[in-house]
């Protein structure tokens, strides 16, 4: 009893120095990557790749040197499995590799088309791998080549797909799991973000953010919605929380420019007599009238409806044209319809479990649109008129 | 007699004199510890040089001096040698007159202290600015200055088989709780040391658990904190010698209550006790917490952040918890130096200090910056404690944190951490326990530890259980001022 506290102590220390119960990593035993892409080779291997910090780079960058050196680099392998070609990948690596702040992965289109059914596995166990990731498909290109476009904005350049994803509106760091949720659902299609490489006037690549692509249940590229079509599936799902659109207005001979926030989406299923589905998809959303081409002073309440019906009118039409365009070019249900008739009908939808796939081409379904523009600014008519001109 | 025990003492003065040629008388005192100038007026002057009455005649009896003689506000007569000598050390001057078996002690005590001064280690911005001094009389009559009230109790004894110290247990009857007081008494009466030279001496043998880093006597300068303790039922035990109070019982969260907390107003009192509050955790966990994520957890790091440690990090050559360990025992070394040292050599350490720690290990790529950074917001962050002794016990406990953090990252700073509060709820101050009222829960008690009420809502007294109450309700200002709640 006299002597526990040394005893502890001399125990405590044995467990130090006997054992070497020390299993920290030092960070510079550790190398970071930021980004990685999987892609289909010829032969018909996976060609992993990575973006990797390069520590020693980024303190001669912050310092104004001139030095030129990216603050990363790029290593790749090849394998039959992903394993097999991180394995390669490793070979020419001198420290252990960290996940934790991988937020990109891209999939080469070829890979996407090809299916990536076998890269799901390694990606699930891998307890290195952060949930919060966010997995693009490349349109058009392969996961490496977009791993080699240089970001003006930001050092890393694998940080950029993640931010311009926040900054258009969307739901950044949820696509993976997104993607695992909704494979595991019965009838529901997985989808992922696009980018695609853009050259620009200057003649330098850049990445942008394209769309939303499509798989079916085989996890197979079916085909891709672009910027808009994309964002009106995330306002049905009331995944989006920006979104700027211009529409023409007939009645005014001009366009009206609208950035809707406040998204909100209702999903009503119906059963017909004839064994046929409705489905009724209302969307709201709050509008702020950014730009008017139109000769019209939206002060007036009466200008104001004019304007609005012939939005919210218009933006049905558009949303009811990509739904079926899903329905009958791809035919995978990507709106989670399959849920709400299975929230809204539990019955019916037992009957109709498993013929998913048959089913969801022929839904009838329609579209409201109600975006209500609660601001108008204060500018007041346009100021490319004439007082003569505007009407009020 | 009186010789022969204190010979060989140079200081002593025997001085024998008649008084009006009649009457002969030895007085003994030391030199330097008596007020020679009182001395010299109130009985010297007039005994000898004054008029010579004869009607005094012989001195036959003790009450003749007492009465018509001796002009000090304060005697005591005694027959007893031991008395007589210890009144002597004490500084008082002893009156041997011819023919009578007693001694007089008249007290002139009248020696060289320092006065009294703003003090040192707890300096606040508003609200009185004295604090202690090394004598006791003055101490204790800065505490009465405070409380006019017959039912402040000072119970004095002498402890010390050498220094013979007075010792002063200051508490108010009727407030006080009595289980504390007579465990104090009890304690103290035990007490055997031959030396007592300030109260630390006094705390190690009255503590309840002797091997721990925390303070379970509280210490301080300031009678305004001694005075309110009296009030919070506490007790005070003043020490011959030296400025620092003791009070009891303690608590973990005294810690964090600074005498300024109550001359501010409340709001921002409690926003400061929770800036306090933050930043001893601070410095408690930083270091460990930069160790465990940086080689244990890096996930946890924003990826920018990340970014510039990794660049910091790169061709450092020890693991991030030596580094740890080394800098912040140079700092220790820094701050302990700062104290020793001659002031003269002030700037030579500073400037050594900041260029060496700060620039140079940087620049050499001997240490990593973010670590100095880590470091030096630690000990900033651990000077903050208004308790000089609890913060010495934060101080201490990083480096066990910091070991601990190294060899199992989060998970060792979270079992530090544990092993931390159960020694912590262990912990006992005269019977309260030392996280009270937080653990066990007394909510009427809250009002003083994380927050600061205002003083018209704490009216229950801490350590009474809503039992006794410093005023009646009511007192909010507002319309109603007056009404009762």
């Amino acid at each position: 009893m006299k002597h526990r506290p040394t005893a502890i102590i001399l125990l405590l220390s044995c467990i130090v120095i006997t054992t070497g119960c020390w299993d920290r990593i030092e960070i510079s035993d550790r190398v970071f990557d930021l980004a990685a892409s999987a892609d289909l080779n010829e032969n018909g291997t996976t060609l992993i790749a990575a973006q990797f910090i390069a520590p020693s780079k980024i303190e001669q960058s912050s310092k104004g040197g001139a030095g030129g050196d990216k603050p990363y680099f790029i290593e790749s392998g090849s394998g039959k499995t992903p394993l097999e070609a991180i394995q390669r990948m490793r070979q020419k690596l001198s420290r252990i590799i960290t996940r934790g702040h991988r937020r990109n992965y891209y999939f080469g289109e070829k890979l996407a088309k090809h299916g990536v059914k076998d890269l799901l596995d390694a990606f699930t166990r891998d307890p290195g791998n952060r949930m919060r990731l966010d997995i693009w498909v490349v349109k058009g290109n392969t996961g490496l080549h977009a791993l080699q476009v240089p970001y003006p904005l930001e050092k890393i350049p694998s940080v950029a797909p993640l931010k311009i994803h926040k900054a258009v509106g969307g739901t950044a760091g949820t696509t993976y799991l997104d993607f695992i949720m909704t494979s595991s659902t019965e009838g529901e299609c997985p989808t992922l973000p696009v980018v695609d490489i853009v050259t620009g006037n200057t003649q330098t690549k850049t990445i942008r953010f394209y769309g939303r692509a499509i798989f079916n249940h085989d996890y197979k590229l079916v085909g891709y919605l672009n910027f808009v079509e994309g964002a009106y599936r995330q306002w049905i799902l009331k995944r989006i929380s920006y979104l700027d659109l211009v529409e023409y207005v007939p009645k005014a001979g001009g366009s009206v420019g609208v950035v809707v926030t406040k998204f909100g989406s209702k999903l009503k299923s119906s059963v017909t007599q004839e064994n046929k589905l409705k489905m009724e998809i209302e969307l709201s959303g709050l509008g702020h009238i950014v730009e008017n081409n139109t000769n019209l002073d939206l002060i007036e309440l009466k200008n104001l409806n004019l304007v609005q019906n012939s939005i919210n009118e218009k933006m049905s039409e558009h949303v009811l044209k990509m739904i079926t365009k899903v329905q009958k070019q791809y035919g995978t249900d990507v709106f989670g319809f399959i849920q709400a008739l299975n929230r809204q009908h539990p019955r019916e939808w037992s009957k109709l479990k498993g013929r998913w796939d048959q089913i969801f081409p022929n839904i009838e379904v329609t579209v409201k649109v109600n975006v209500n523009l609660k601001y108008i600014g204060l500018v007041g008519p346009p100021l490319q008129f004439k007082e003569s001109e505007v009407r009020k | 007699m009186i010789k022969s025990i204190l010979n060989n003492c140079y200081d002593i003065v025997y001085r024998r004199i008649q008084i009006f040629g009649q009457i002969n008388v030895l007085f003994v005192y030391l030199d330097g510890l008596v007020d020679t100038k009182a001395l010299e007026n109130n009985l010297l002057k007039p005994w000898m040089l004054g008029t010579p009455r004869p009607e005094l005649g012989e001195l036959k009896s003790l009450d003749l001096m007492l009465e018509q003689l001796v002009s000090t506000a304060k005697i005591k007569t005694t027959e007893i040698m031991d008395e007589t000598i210890q009144s002597i050390l004490s500084g008082n001057v002893v009156i041997l007159p011819e023919g009578v078996n007693h001694a007089v002690i008249a007290k002139l005590i009248g020696f060289e202290h320092r006065a009294v001064e703003e003090p040192s280690s707890e300096t606040t911005i508003r609200g009185p600015k004295e604090g202690f001094t090394e004598c006791i009389t003055v101490n204790t009559s800065m505490l009465r200055r405070k409380i006019h009230s017959p039912k402040l109790k000072l119970e004095s004894l002498t402890i010390g088989n050498l220094s013979k110290t007075t010792i002063v247990i200051a508490y108010i009857e009727g407030i006080v709780k009595n289980t504390i007081l007579e465990e104090v008494r009890k304690r103290i009466s035990q007490i055997e040391i031959d030396t007592v030279l300030d109260g630390a001496f006094i705390e190690e043998f009255i503590e309840d658990k002797p091997f721990t880093l925390f303070p379970q006597v509280q210490n301080t300068e300031r009678p305004d904190i001694v005075a309110s303790c009296l009030a919070e039922r506490k007790v005070a035990v003043f020490i011959d010698g030296t400025p620092f109070v003791l009070i009891v019982p303690c608590t973990f969260w005294n810690s964090f209550q600074s005498a300024d907390d109550y001359y501010e107003r409340f709001i921002y009192a409690t926003i400061i006790r929770s800036l306090r509050m933050i930043l001893i955790t601070t410095s408690l966990y930083l270091p460990s917490i930069y160790v465990a994520i940086s080689t244990f957890h890096p996930q946890l790091l924003p990826t920018n952040f990340l970014i510039s440690i990794t660049s910091a990090r790169e061709g450092v050559p020890f693991p991030a918890v030596i580094e740890a360990l080394l800098i912040e025992f140079l700092f220790e070394g820094l701050r302990e130096a700062g104290i020793r040292m001659p002031r003269q050599n002030g700037s030579a350490i500073s400037i050594v200090g900041a260029l060496v720690l700060g620039q140079a290990a940087v620049q050499a790529g001997i240490i990593s910056a973010p670590i100095v950074i880590v470091v030096s917001l630690t000990g900033i962050a651990s000077l903050i404690t208004p308790r000089y002794s609890m913060g010495t016990a934060f101080r201490v406990l990083r480096f066990p944190m910091l070991i601990f953090s190294g060899m199992f990252g989060l998970y060792g700073v979270t079992m530090a951490s544990i092993f931390l509060l159960i020694h912590l709820i262990n912990l006992e101050s005269f019977g309260v326990p030392y996280l009270s009222p937080i653990a066990p829960l007394s909510r009427s008690e809250l009002k003083d530890v994380l927050i600061r009420a205002p003083w018209w809502k704490m009216g229950a007294i801490p350590l009474s259980f809503r039992r006794h109450f410093r005023f009646s309700k009511g007192q909010k200002p507002g319309e109603n001022q007056g009404d009762s709640a």
